[in-house]
């Protein structure tokens, strides 16, 4: 059981590469969060499961929430900044004026 | 031992999210990683939860991230030069979390018992998944239930607000003369334009 939990640990881990790598692109950093909530998911149900604990079922619902919650309001957010800037990169990003 | 392989697959599945460029690709390895997690825990014999992650995830945040990309006709991505500079800062947080989720819960809890699973369910009762949960769900933990429920209407009104365009028509208000002089104006204006 616990070679399991190790896996998704490397799961979550893959996530946070995938946030540096793809740091340029908005929306591919946002598939890579939502990788780590899965692999929190995971995580939770997993040791839910070697505990005999039904608590962490209630914290899977609450990451589940928490997680659509998050996409959806990245992706709009994404949506207003590509009508006011007519592109993605975190590089235009800063509305900053150096 | 399907488990097993649906669990190796998974990591497989994460290399390739993290590695392709078009975003599309990437959105539709992310449903295939969605349904194996689903499956997974299917096989776990907790279906409720994962009907949940198969209803959540692949009806409503795949599909809108599909539209969104659809919609905004994003280019492919682009390897950036400055790719060596966020490494050190990967591999540090890759030692934290290997060590803060491997190394401290392993030597925290006692994992030297038997931690196969009993099917912890059918020996209390011999009630499913579902009935459980919605006993406690609708009981005990009610208010957290009510809380993110309020939360997925708050995100609800936020992107809506978010993403709404201000109504292009002005409502006319021609109560004083300036502002009937002014419309008469702005209207020869526009029509003489032409």
């Amino acid at each position: 059981m616990f070679w399991y939990f190790q896996v998704f640990v490397y799961l979550f881990l893959l996530g946070v590469c995938g946030v540096m790598v793809t740091s340029k692109h908005v929306i591919m950093s946002l598939i890579a969060i939502e990788v780590m909530l899965l692999s929190i998911n995971l995580i939770i149900i997993f040791v839910s499961l070697c505990f005999d604990d039904l608590f962490s079922h209630l914290l899977f619902v609450i990451i589940l929430t928490i997680g659509a919650a998050e996409s959806s309001l990245g992706l709009s957010l994404m949506v207003l900044f590509f009508r006011l800037r007519g592109s993605i990169s975190l590089n235009l990003l800063s509305l900053l004026k150096s | 031992m399907f488990i097993v392989l649906f669990i190796l697959s998974l990591i497989l599945d994460g290399i390739v999210l993290v590695s392709v460029r078009n975003p599309i690709q990437s959105i539709l390895v992310l449903i295939i990683l969605f349904l194996k997690a689903s499956i997974i825990i299917i096989m776990l014999k907790i279906e409720f939860l994962a009907l949940l992650l198969l209803l959540v995830y692949l009806g409503a945040v795949a599909v809108l991230f599909i539209f969104v990309v659809m919609m905004l006709n994003i280019k492919i991505l682009e390897r950036q030069e400055q790719i060596f500079q966020y490494i050190p800062l990967t591999i540090l947080m890759a030692i934290w979390i290997f060590y803060l989720f491997d190394i401290l819960i392993y030597l925290t809890f006692d994992w030297k018992r038997d931690l196969f699973l009993i099917e912890w369910i059918n020996l209390i009762k011999n009630i499913d998944s579902i009935s459980n949960l919605g006993y406690f769900f609708y009981s005990i933990w009610h208010i957290i239930v009510m809380i993110s429920g309020l939360i997925l209407f708050i995100s609800m009104l936020g992107s809506i607000a978010l993403a709404l365009q201000p109504s292009q028509k002005k409502k006319l208000d021609l109560s004083t003369q300036a502002e009937i002089i002014d419309y008469t104006l702005r209207y020869f204006r526009k029509t003489f334009r032409r």
